[in-house]
C-alpha cells in the first residue's frame, strides 16, 4: 500500500487474514502510517521516502490507516475470513472463483456505504450472479473504490 | 525731507507696522491652533487605528490558537525535532505549512523549536513558507531571525508577526508564528514605516525613500516638524501598536494644504481690511498732516512774501484753529508790528532830522523861513484832492518838506541876493534838485521822496530843469510840488519885490498852466483852495510842526 502523493494508493487493499500488508513510501516527504482499528492497531512512526513497512494481519475486518503528518491521508486494510474474495474492477465487476457448491454468505463492503449482506447459493458448475446495488451520489468519485458498480457477480466452478 | 512728508509718515508708519503685527501675531496664532487640531485629529486616528489592530491581533491569536492545537502539525514539529537536518522532514513540515497557508490565508507561516535549547542547542527557526508571486515558497530559515511579535523584514516587505506555542502533552515543543504583509491600507493618512532610523516603507506620496530619510534625520522626539519638496508636514508617532525593536510608525499629516484653506480665508479678510485700514490711514494721515503743515505753510509763505517785499505785514485772519499755530502768528505779528514801528520811527527821525535841516534852510532867508512847510502842506492837499491813494499822499507830504534840501550845497549869498541873479548865478541855484537828490540818495529809506527832490522844477512842456522832461514822465509827486513851490514863491515877499496877491498868483498859475504846469495840478490846486491848508490840517503835520 504505497504513499504517492500524499496518498496511499491504492487506498484499498483486500489481504486474506493472516497476512501482511507492506507501507513503502514513495514520497520526497516523510509518513507515517498508524490504525487505531480493532482488527489491527498499530504506529509506524515517522519514515523518510525509501523506507518501507510491513505489518501483519492476523484478524480479520477493516483495518483503517492514516498519516499523523497527512490528516487527509487515509486508506483501508481490508482483512478476509478466507480466501474468497475479490476486489471490484474499475467497472464494478469481481469474479471469485474455485467457490464449493453451497450456501453462502457474501458481503460486499463500500467504504461510503459500509456492509451490505446477500445470501448466495452456489452451485457446481455454474455462474451465480449477485449484483449489490451500491448507493452513492457520483460514480466518479468511487472509481478509485473499485467497488461502486451496481452489479457484482459470483461465480463457482 | 519736507515737513508735510514726515507729519504723514510719523502718522502713517506705525500705524502700517501695527497693522502688519496684528496680521502676522493673528496668523501665528491661526496656523498654531490649526495644527493642534491636526495633531489631535492624528492623535485620535491613531487610537482607533491602534484599537482596530490590537483587535485584529486578538482574533488572529484566538485562531492562532486554533493552530497551534493542529496534531498533524504537532506531529510534524516532532518529526523535525527528530530529524533537525533531514531535508525531508523540513519539506514534510513545509507541506504541512503551505497546506495550512492555503487556508488559513496567511502569507507567512514558521514553525520553531522551543524557546529553551535542547540539549545545548537554540533550536530557533525549523521551517517556514512565504507566498511571493501568489505562490507558497519554502523560506530559507538558515539566517532568519523571527520574533515572536512586532515587524520583521523578509525580502525588503515588513511582516506583523504573531505567534503560538504548540504543546503537546502539556510541554512545548515549539512555536508557530504567522505573518501578514504590514498594511499600510488600515491607515486613513499617510504613515511611514522606519527601523533603526530607515524607511522601510513610506505611504506618502511623490516623494521618495531617500528624501524622506533625509528629512526625517533629525526627527527623533515623538512629534515633529518635517519639510518634503517645500511642503510642511507634522510627523507624529504612532503609539499603542506593538511592532518590536527598532521600529518606528510615523503618521505625516499635510500641515500646508490643512493650513491652506484658512491661509485663504484670512488672506481675504487680511487683504480688505488691510486695504481699507492703510486707505483710512493714509487719508487721515494726509489730513493730519495737512491740518498741521497747511497753517505753518500759509506762515512760511507769509514770511517769505514779506523777505521779498521787505514789508513785515500782520496776519489778518485767523489762519488755524490750532492753538500753537495761534501763538505763532500773534507772536509773528506783534514781531511785524514793533518792527515796522520801529522802522517808521527811524524813518520819521530820518524825516524830521532832514526837516529840520530844510527848517535851518529856509532860515537862511528870513523872506523863505517856513517855505517847506507850507509847499508841503500844500501839496499834500492837492494830492488828496486829486484822490491819490494815502500812501502816495504821505510820499508827496514828505517829499514837498526834503523838495529843496539840495539849496544846502548853495551860497547863502545867491539865495539872499536882493536883486535879480546873473545867469551864471541862476545856473548855481539851478542845481540844488541835483544836489538834493545826492544828498538823500545815499540814505535808507529816503528813495521814495528823491523824485520830489530831483524833479520838482521840470515843466509840463519840457522846459525845466534838470533833465527838461516833460509831461506824466514827471511824477506826480514832483508836478503837484512844482505848483505849490511856485505859489508860495509868488506869494512871498522879496527884497526885490513884494508878494504877488492869492489870485494874481492863481491867475499866474492857470495862465501857466500846460506849459509850465501840469493842467490838472493846476486845477485841483485852485479847486481845492490848496493856498488855505490851515482849513484841513492834518493831525501829523501839526505835531511835526509843533515839534519843530
Amino acid at each position: 500500500m504505497p504513499q504517492i502523493n500524499r496518498r496511499f494508493d491504492p487506498d484499498i487493499v483486500v489481504i486474506p487474514m493472516g497476512g501482511s500488508a507492506i507501507f513503502p513510501n514513495m514520497d520526497p516527504i516523510f509518513h507515517n502510517v498508524f490504525s487505531l482499528s480493532k482488527a489491527k492497531s498499530f504506529d509506524l512512526g515517522n519514515y523518510p521516502k525509501g523506507d518501507m513497512r510491513t505489518v501483519m494481519f492476523p484478524n480479520p475486518g477493516i483495518v483503517f490507516v492514516n498519516c499523523r503528518l497527512h490528516p487527509n491521508m487515509a486508506g483501508a486494510v481490508v482483512v478476509a475470513p478466507n480466501q474468497w474474495f475479490a476486489k471490484a474492477d474499475r467497472d464494478g465487476q469481481y469474479w471469485i472463483g474455485d467457490v464449493p457448491p453451497g450456501t453462502y454468505s457474501l458481503v460486499a463492503w463500500h467504504k461510503k456505504t459500509g456492509y451490505i449482506h446477500r445470501e448466495v447459493r452456489v452451485l457446481d458448475g455454474q455462474d451465480s450472479v449477485v449484483d449489490f446495488l451500491v448507493p452513492i451520489d457520483s460514480p466518479a468519485s468511487n472509481v478509485d473504490a473499485g467497488a461502486n458498480m451496481s452489479h457484482m457477480k459470483m461465480k463457482s466452478r | 525731507m519736507r515737513f508735510r512728508t514726515r507729519a504723514f509718515l510719523y502718522c502713517f508708519v506705525p500705524f502700517a507696522l501695527l497693522l502688519a503685527c496684528s496680521f502676522w501675531m493673528i496668523q501665528n496664532l491661526v496656523q498654531s491652533r490649526v495644527r493642534d487640531r491636526l495633531r489631535t485629529s492624528l492623535l485620535d486616528n491613531n487610537k482607533a487605528v491602534a484599537r482596530v489592530l490590537s483587535k485584529s491581533d486578538l482574533q488572529n491569536s484566538r485562531f492562532l490558537r486554533v493552530v497551534g492545537e493542529n496534531a498533524a502539525l504537532k506531529a510534524g514539529v516532532q518529526l523535525l525535532l527528530s530529524y533537525p537536518e533531514n531535508a525531508d522532514a523540513r519539506r514534510t513540515v513545509e507541506d504541512q505549512l503551505r497546506e495550512l497557508c492555503a487556508h488559513m490565508g496567511f502569507p507567512l507561516l514558521v514553525v520553531s523549536g522551543p524557546p529553551l535549547p535542547v540539549g545545548d542547542k537554540d533550536v530557533g527557526p525549523l521551517a517556514g513558507v512565504y507566498r511571493t508571486a501568489g505562490i507558497l515558497n519554502p523560506l530559507d530559515i538558515t539566517s532568519l531571525k523571527l520574533p515572536n511579535s512586532g515587524m520583521t523584514l523578509l525580502d525588503g516587505l515588513p511582516y506583523r508577526i504573531a505567534s503560538v506555542p504548540i504543546d503537546q502533552a502539556d510541554e512545548n515543543i515549539g512555536t508557530l508564528s504567522v505573518g501578514e504583509v504590514f498594511d499600510f491600507s488600515v491607515f486613513s493618512v499617510p504613515t511611514v514605516l522606519f527601523h533603526d532610523g530607515h524607511v522601510l516603507q513610506s505611504g506618502v506620496q511623490g516623494v521618495n525613500i531617500p528624501e524622506m530619510e533625509a528629512a526625517m534625520s533629525n526627527c527623533r522626539a515623538e512629534e515633529c516638524d518635517v519639510q518634503l519638496r517645500g511642503v510642511d508636514y507634522i510627523a507624529l508617532t504612532m503609539q499603542g501598536i506593538a511592532l518590536g525593536d527598532g521600529y518606528v510608525l510615523r503618521n505625516l499629516q499635510n500641515l500646508d494644504a490643512a493650513v491652506a484653506p484658512v491661509h485663504q480665508i484670512l488672506g481675504v479678510i487680511f487683504g480688505s481690511v488691510a486695504i481699507g485700514s492703510l486707505l483710512a490711514a493714509l487719508i487721515f494721515s494726509v489730513a493730519s498732516a495737512s491740518s498741521i503743515v497747511r497753517p505753518i505753510a500759509a506762515v512760511v509763505e507769509h514770511l517769505k512774501e514779506a523777505e521779498k517785499t521787505g514789508e513785515l505785514v500782520e496776519f489778518r485772519t485767523e489762519i488755524s484753529p490750532v492753538f500753537e499755530i495761534q501763538g505763532l502768528t500773534e507772536s509773528f505779528n506783534r514781531t511785524a508790528v514793533t518792527i515796522r514801528e520801529s522802522r517808521e520811527n527811524l524813518t520819521l527821525a530820518y524825516v524830521e532830522f532832514v526837516q529840520s535841516l530844510a527848517n535851518a534852510l529856509d532860515a537862511r532867508d528870513p523872506y523863505t523861513v517856513g517855505h517847506s512847510h507850507r509847499v508841503s502842506e500844500m501839496s499834500q492837499v492837492v494830492a488828496r484832492s486829486m484822490l491819490l491813494p494815502p500812501e502816495t499822499v504821505e510820499r508827496v507830504r514828505v517829499g514837498a518838506l526834503l523838495h529843496d534840501i539840495g539849496k544846502i550845497g548853495v551860497p547863502d549869498r545867491l539865495l539872499r541876493k536882493p536883486g535879480r541873479l546873473t545867469p551864471q548865478e541862476f545856473a548855481i541855484i539851478q542845481l540844488h534838485p541835483e544836489i538834493g537828490w545826492r544828498i538823500l540818495e545815499s540814505v535808507h529809506g529816503f528813495g521814495p521822496y528823491l523824485p520830489s527832490v530831483e524833479l520838482h522844477h521840470e515843466n509840463w512842456d519840457g522846459t525845466g530843469y534838470p533833465h527838461g522832461q516833460s509831461g506824466e514822465t514827471t511824477p506826480i509827486d514832483a508836478r503837484i510840488i512844482h505848483v505849490a513851490d511856485a505859489y508860495d514863491a509868488m506869494t512871498t515877499d522879496r527884497p526885490y519885490r513884494p508878494g504877488m496877491t492869492h489870485d494874481a498868483a492863481l491867475r499866474d498859475l492857470s495862465a501857466n498852466a500846460g506849459t509850465q504846469f501840469d493842467p490838472s495840478v493846476v486845477r485841483h490846486f485852485i479847486k481845492s483852495n490848496a493856498s488855505q491848508p490851515e482849513a484841513a490840517p492834518s493831525k501829523h503835520t501839526l505835531t511835526l510842526v509843533h515839534s519843530c
